[in-house]
This record gives C-alpha cells, sequence and structure tokens, in this order.
C-alpha cells in the first residue's frame, strides 16, 4: 500500500463533505434547545401581555375574623379555583382565599395571631396525583416548632389546624407559605404564598413613606401551557424557570407614582429565579430594612441581589423624577437562572404629577437601635459549625445528608443542638459553580459576617433569615439560638430553591430539648372534622 | 449504520509510519480525552455511573493516544479508534436530542408520589396537558470534544487503505444522512 494512498492529501471535499453531514449534525443538533430557550410557555405569545400594559395591584389585606384582648384571629382557607394571571386566560391556581398572592395578614407585635389553616385542596393533584398535604410556615416568625410549619407536620386535604404566632419579633416583613414535605414547589407555584408584615412602635414612629406608598412588590416566575394552565417543569429537580415575571401575581404591571418616595416591600416568592434589581435610570434608592426588620441605617445602593424568600425593603424617591417619565425595575440576573425574552423586565413604575401626601416622606440616617442579631459579636459565639451545601449522585445534601434520612431516624436527627441563648458561627460552603443556594434557617435572625471573606454586601447588613449562598461561595453566619425562656425544639435549615428543598436539601436542629411540648408533629397536630369556633 | 463501519476493519498487522496526520490523530484522541475528564467534573452530580463512564472514556481515549502516537497501529486499530470515536459522537448526539440517557443522569419519570417520602418527579410541565420542555444548558464543551473528535476521525480515517477508508467515510455518510432524516421526522430534537 502506497503512501499517497494513506496521505490526508488522500482525503478530498467530498470525503469532507461526507463527515460534514455527521459533524454538522452533532455539532449543531444539541444547541437547538439552548438557542430556542427564550421563552417556556407554550400558550400563544398573544395571549401573553406585552411588558408593562398590566395595572400594578397590591394582594388584599385580611381582615380578622375575631379579636380580642391579646389575640387577633384569622381563618384562611386553602382551595383550587381557576383565577386569570393573563388577561382573559383562565388559569387553575391554588390559592390562600381565593387568592394569588395570598391575602395579607397585619400583625401588631406583641399581639398574638392564630390563623386556622383550611385545607380544602382536592384529595389528589389532577396532574402530579399525590395527595396535597399542606404544613404552612409563617417564614420569619420565631414560632414554637409545632406551629412552624414542620415538614411531617402535614394537614391532608379535609383537615385544618389552628397556628399561633406570638409576634414577639421586631416589625419584619414575613411571609406564609406552604411547606408541605416534598412538595413544598408545587404548591408554591400553584400559588400557595403570602404577605405577613409586623409592625411595633419604632417602626410607626419613624417618618418612612407608609399607607398608599408602603407597596409590596411579591415577585414569582411561571409558565403557561397552551391552555392556560401553569406549566411545570423542574429540570430534573434543579429548579422551575419560568418565563412571565408576576408581581403581585400581575405579568410585568405598571404602578403609577407620584413625585416623592415609596417604599417598596421586596419578596422573591420564586421558586429557583435569583433577581439582581436595579432601576434602569441607574438611580440609587436605600435598602431599609431586610429579612429580620430594620437595618440600623439605611444602605444606599444601586442594586440589590435578592435569592429566594430573601426580603428587602427599599425606598425610592421619585421626585428627582420627571412627571411623565416611566422608570423600570429591571433584572440583571444571576448567574445559573435562565434569561428567557422578558426575564430582565419587573415592575414600571410611571412617574405622575398628581397631588401627594408629603408627610412621611423622609428615611432618617438612623433607622433603629441594632438588632439583637446585629448585636452580636463573633467573640461571642461559642461553637463553630461547617454546613457543605451539594448535589451528591443526584440528590441535593447537606454535609451529605438529606431530610430522608432525618425522616428515616424518626426524626431524630439533628445538624446542631444549642442550647436556649447559645451563639454559634455557621460557615455555609457552596463549592459548586452550577448552582446557587439560598439558605434559610428557621427560628434565627442571623448577621451575615463574611462573604468568601469579604464584607457581606451592603444590602446584606442587616437581620437575615436567608442568606445567598453564591457559586463557589463561602459565607459565615453569627446567631443566637432563642433564649432560655424562648421556643425550643426541632427547627429546620434547608435550601430555599424549593426543588431542592423538595429533594431534598433539608436537615433540622434542635434548640436546648425536644420534649413533648414542643414536638412538631404530635404537639398541636391538624384536625378532621367540623371545626370548632374560632 | 454501525454495520457499514464494522467492514471497514481490514486485516491486522499493517503498520503506519509516523506521520503529521498519524500524529495529528493521536493529539486531537488525547485533548478529547482531556476534555473527557473536564466532562467527568461537569457532571460530578449525575451519580457515579454517568462520571465514570467520562472518566473511562478518557482513559480508553488516552491510552489510544498514547498508542496512536508510540505503538504499531495497525489498520484493525485504526478502525477501532474510528468505529469507537464515532459511537462516542452518536451517543453524545441522542443523549442531547433525545431522553433516552435521562433515568442515567437523573432524571425521573414517575409523575406520582410514592413511598414514605412522597416526592414527586416529572419529567415534563405539569397542571394540565403540556409537553415537556427543557431548560438546556448550552453544550460548549460537547460542542468542542465533538469537534476534535471528529477531527481525530477524520485523520484517522486518512491513515486507512482507500478502500476501508471509503467505507468508513460512505458509512459516516449514511450516519449523518439519518440522523438529519430523524431530526426532520422529529425523533431527534
Amino acid at each position: 500500500m502506497s503512501n499517497t494512498s494513506r496521505s490526508a492529501l488522500a482525503l478530498d471535499r467530498r470525503d469532507l463533505l461526507k463527515v460534514g453531514l455527521l459533524g454538522t449534525a452533532a455539532l449543531a443538533l444539541p444547541w437547538q434547545g439552548v438557542l430556542s430557550a427564550k421563552s417556556v410557555s407554550r400558550i400563544s405569545s398573544g395571549r401573553i401581555p406585552r411588558p408593562y400594559t398590566v395595572p400594578f395591584a397590591s394582594p388584599p389585606v385580611l381582615a380578622p375574623v375575631r379579636r380580642d384582648a391579646t389575640t387577633d384571629y384569622y381563618r384562611i382557607e386553602q382551595t383550587a379555583f381557576t383565577g386569570q394571571i393573563l388577561p382573559g386566560v383562565n388559569t387553575p391556581l391554588w390559592g390562600y382565599n381565593g387568592s394569588v398572592p395570598g391575602p395579607t395578614i397585619k400583625a401588631q407585635r406583641g399581639r398574638r395571631t392564630v390563623v386556622r389553616q383550611v385545607n380544602k385542596l382536592p384529595a389528589v393533584h389532577p396532574t402530579l396525583r399525590y395527595t396535597p398535604w399542606t404544613s404552612t410556615h409563617l417564614h420569619g416568625m420565631p414560632s414554637e416548632p409545632q406551629y412552624d410549619g414542620y415538614a411531617g407536620d402535614n394537614s391532608l386535604p379535609g383537615q385544618w389546624k389552628d397556628y399561633v404566632y406570638p409576634n414577639a419579633c421586631e416589625a419584619r416583613t414575613l411571609w406564609y407559605h406552604d411547606h408541605g414535605v416534598h412538595h413544598t414547589a408545587e404548591n408554591v407555584y400553584m400559588g400557595l404564598a403570602g404577605l405577613y408584615l409586623v409592625s411595633d412602635a419604632v417602626e410607626s414612629a419613624l417618618p418612612l413613606p407608609r399607607g398608599p406608598y408602603d407597596v409590596p412588590l411579591v415577585l414569582s416566575d411561571v409558565a403557561f401551557a397552551e391552555n392556560g394552565s401553569l406549566l411545570w417543569e423542574d429540570n430534573s429537580h434543579s429548579g422551575v424557570y419560568g418565563d412571565v415575571n408576576l408581581v403581585n401575581g400581575r405579568p410585568w404591571p405598571t404602578l403609577r407614582v407620584a413625585r416623592r418616595r415609596y417604599r417598596f416591600r421586596i419578596l422573591n416568592a420564586s421558586i429557583a429565579r435569583g433577581y439582581r434589581l436595579r432601576l434602569s435610570n441607574g438611580q440609587p434608592f436605600q435598602v431599609i430594612a431586610t429579612d429580620g426588620g430594620l437595618m440600623a441605617a439605611p444602605q444606599t445602593v444601586t442594586q440589590i441581589t435578592v435569592g429566594m424568600a430573601e426580603r428587602y425593603e427599599i425606598v425610592v424617591d421619585f421626585a428627582t423624577v420627571a412627571a411623565g417619565q416611566r422608570v423600570q425595575l429591571v433584572n440583571l440576573g444571576v448567574a445559573n437562572a435562565p434569561d428567557y425574552d422578558h426575564s430582565g423586565k419587573v415592575v414600571q413604575f410611571e412617574v405622575t404629577g398628581d397631588a401627594f401626601d408629603p408627610s412621611n416622606n423622609t428615611v432618617p440616617a438612623t433607622l433603629a437601635p441594632p438588632h439583637p442579631a446585629m448585636a452580636l459579636t463573633a467573640a461571642m459565639a461559642t461553637t463553630t459549625r461547617r454546613m457543605r451545601l451539594e448535589r451528591s449522585n443526584g440528590l441535593w445534601t447537606i454535609n451529605g445528608k438529606t431530610w430522608d434520612d432525618v425522616e428515616d431516624g424518626d426524626y431524630e436527627p439533628v445538624f446542631a443542638n444549642p442550647a436556649p441563648g447559645d451563639v454559634e458561627i455557621w460557615e455555609v460552603e457552596n463549592s459548586s459553580g452550577g448552582w446557587f443556594h439560598p439558605l434559610h434557617i428557621h427560628l434565627v435572625d442571623f448577621q451575615v459576617l463574611s462573604r468568601n471573606g469579604r464584607p457581606p454586601r451592603p444590602e446584606e447588613r442587616g437581620p437575615k433569615d436567608v442568606v445567598y449562598v453564591g457559586e463557589n461561595e463561602t459565607v459565615r453566619l453569627l446567631m443566637r439560638f432563642s433564649s432560655p425562656d424562648g421556643p425550643h425544639g426541632r427547627y429546620m435549615v434547608h435550601c430555599h430553591n424549593l426543588s431542592h428543598e423538595d429533594h431534598d436539601m433539608m436537615t433540622q436542629f434542635q434548640v436546648g430539648e425536644h420534649d413533648a411540648d414542643c414536638d412538631p408533629i404530635n404537639a398541636a397536630p391538624p384536625r378532621s372534622g367540623p371545626e370548632t369556633p374560632l | 449504520m454501525s454495520a457499514a463501519v464494522e467492514q471497514v476493519v481490514p486485516a491486522a498487522g499493517v503498520r503506519h509510519p509516523a506521520t503529521p496526520v498519524r500524529w495529528a490523530a493521536a493529539a486531537a484522541t488525547a485533548v478529547a480525552g482531556g476534555l473527557h475528564v473536564a466532562a467527568a467534573v461537569q457532571h460530578l452530580g449525575a451519580g457515579d455511573l454517568v462520571v465514570g463512564f467520562f472518566l473511562a472514556t478518557a482513559l480508553a481515549q488516552v491510552g489510544a493516544a498514547a498508542w496512536l502516537a508510540l505503538g504499531p497501529a495497525t489498520d484493525r486499530f485504526l478502525g477501532t479508534v474510528v468505529l469507537g470515536t464515532v459511537g462516542l459522537v452518536v451517543l453524545y448526539l441522542g443523549g442531547h436530542t433525545t431522553d433516552l440517557l435521562d433515568p442515567f443522569l437523573g432524571h425521573d419519570h414517575a409523575a406520582v408520589a410514592g413511598g414514605h417520602t412522597g416526592h414527586t418527579a416529572t419529567t415534563g410541565p405539569v397542571a394540565l396537558d403540556a409537553e415537556p420542555t427543557e431548560v438546556p444548558e448550552p453544550p460548549v464543551l460537547g460542542t468542542v470534544t465533538v469537534a476534535v473528535e471528529l477531527l481525530g476521525t477524520l485523520a484517522a480515517a486518512a491513515l486507512l487503505p482507500a478502500r476501508a477508508r471509503r467505507l468508513v467515510l460512505d458509512g459516516l455518510l449514511a450516519l449523518g444522512a439519518l440522523v438529519w432524516l430523524l431530526w426532520l421526522a422529529g425523533v431527534l430534537g
């Protein structure tokens, strides 16, 4: 055989074309899914409104069914209903009292609330075929374990439970949402989430915007099927990402604002999408509160990163914007949250020349005495614990363990067992570059000591109960666990990417003793049969 | 498809002299092996089977590269390299255009609650009827790897005797045509 017949020169143009047919297929076809991934929804694009064409609305405020000297009583039904997120398009939803988001509960520090949650959901999810048990978590409230929405304290359809909230915390923006074990993501995606606001004397004394100038912004993202139903795809438990951004359940709405300051209470209620928010005109704004309430002093920033379940309260001054101008709150996006055509749009503010109430239009340089969590110092910590967030063999784990391990251990295994009043440092590591984890620690407010050895972001310099643990990041958290006369028992800690939480990145810690009075499953179990009077 | 490729394996024992083309085949195969190590790292979360596959592939490619560069690369060996590499390309295509490999990547199919955990796992959208949708990651590493493997395949094919080479390339042509037909038919997508 001659060398010529074996040389590369023997490969002529035709030969290259022969290989090219397979080559182009192998190189091009795997990309088509990526290149066509600018939208997820299957519904006709004509039925999705253009961004900023839908008027803004806030969730309704829930009135108590009864009040007495110490307590306000509320009743909420969890129901399946058909609503309209897209104008003119019927969408099957699950909601609290038939509202998505659910109605807002307003509470006063020191005055107790009892919220009866009645599970009137169908016996079986119509499509996923699971039993929709629910467990309502009031996120941000230091509740007793049996009222904390423990995974395992599940109310089946037809059952009801009275949740008792002491409201012994500082003024803050909380939210209540479903925490039913292994189905939290589906249930919240269907609509089981709402705001709960606690105010106190410190906050009320401040000249911050209030009334119509104190506005909730509950962010979420969804996708729609051809027939208008919500489209669910959790991408092998990595997360659910929609191509329609909602604010208070409305797609990319427009809010008319006067030329004054507004307080916006931002909650990221998305299943898996993080947001990096800024104003379209680059205007700075002030962060005045975080998950656990008011910061000691406002932080002036031009953007904030908001992971799932994080709350930030910001004040935006529209006085410098001319009437008739429009300013958008836009999403610059975060790593590992796929962006679609309109993922960068959130809400529009249309500045008007309308008359406005000029009172309570100030952000003081000092907002509140340092929150107890922010008054802690690292030197006060008696223990440092390390927590690895990782995916292992297809499972989302914390230090290699899952919530199934807790279940298999009859709910006995705990990650930590601090005594009431103990101060600890938790060092949380996410060594992956492929995903981020907003870690939520129940019961406590904590201080973010550092992020990758550096000071936390300006917006994080307030009390927190969720921390954004980004790709290849390590954050150090400082916290005190209750007090000798405060709540004790078992509480969950988990990733607030709800798909990660469900599959199964969740564990628990125990403050002090676990006894029958604080057993999260048996101390105050849901009840069946006719309801007793509230 | 594979039958057409298999026919090209020539008689064993023909040793190929060191030439730039042979070195190119060795280099491309070695680089592909290195890229499969990177793929193993990228798929750490997908389970031991997947990671093991990538590492085994990497090991085989690095070994083949060494043999191409230093050993007595026979026609039979070249044919094996071509066949194996084309097989990898086909596997990659199948993995990215169908859900056949999803079970190995941790994609579950049961849309029901089950066991004491009550997990729900789906591969498609729910609430009401709709087709599954994916939010895929850009297959940058895969694209680079396939490009390198195609170069290696070309180089290895060029070293084959003329008849065998023609059979190989005709087989690849048929395979490419079939892939595009399957794509047009909606089987791949």
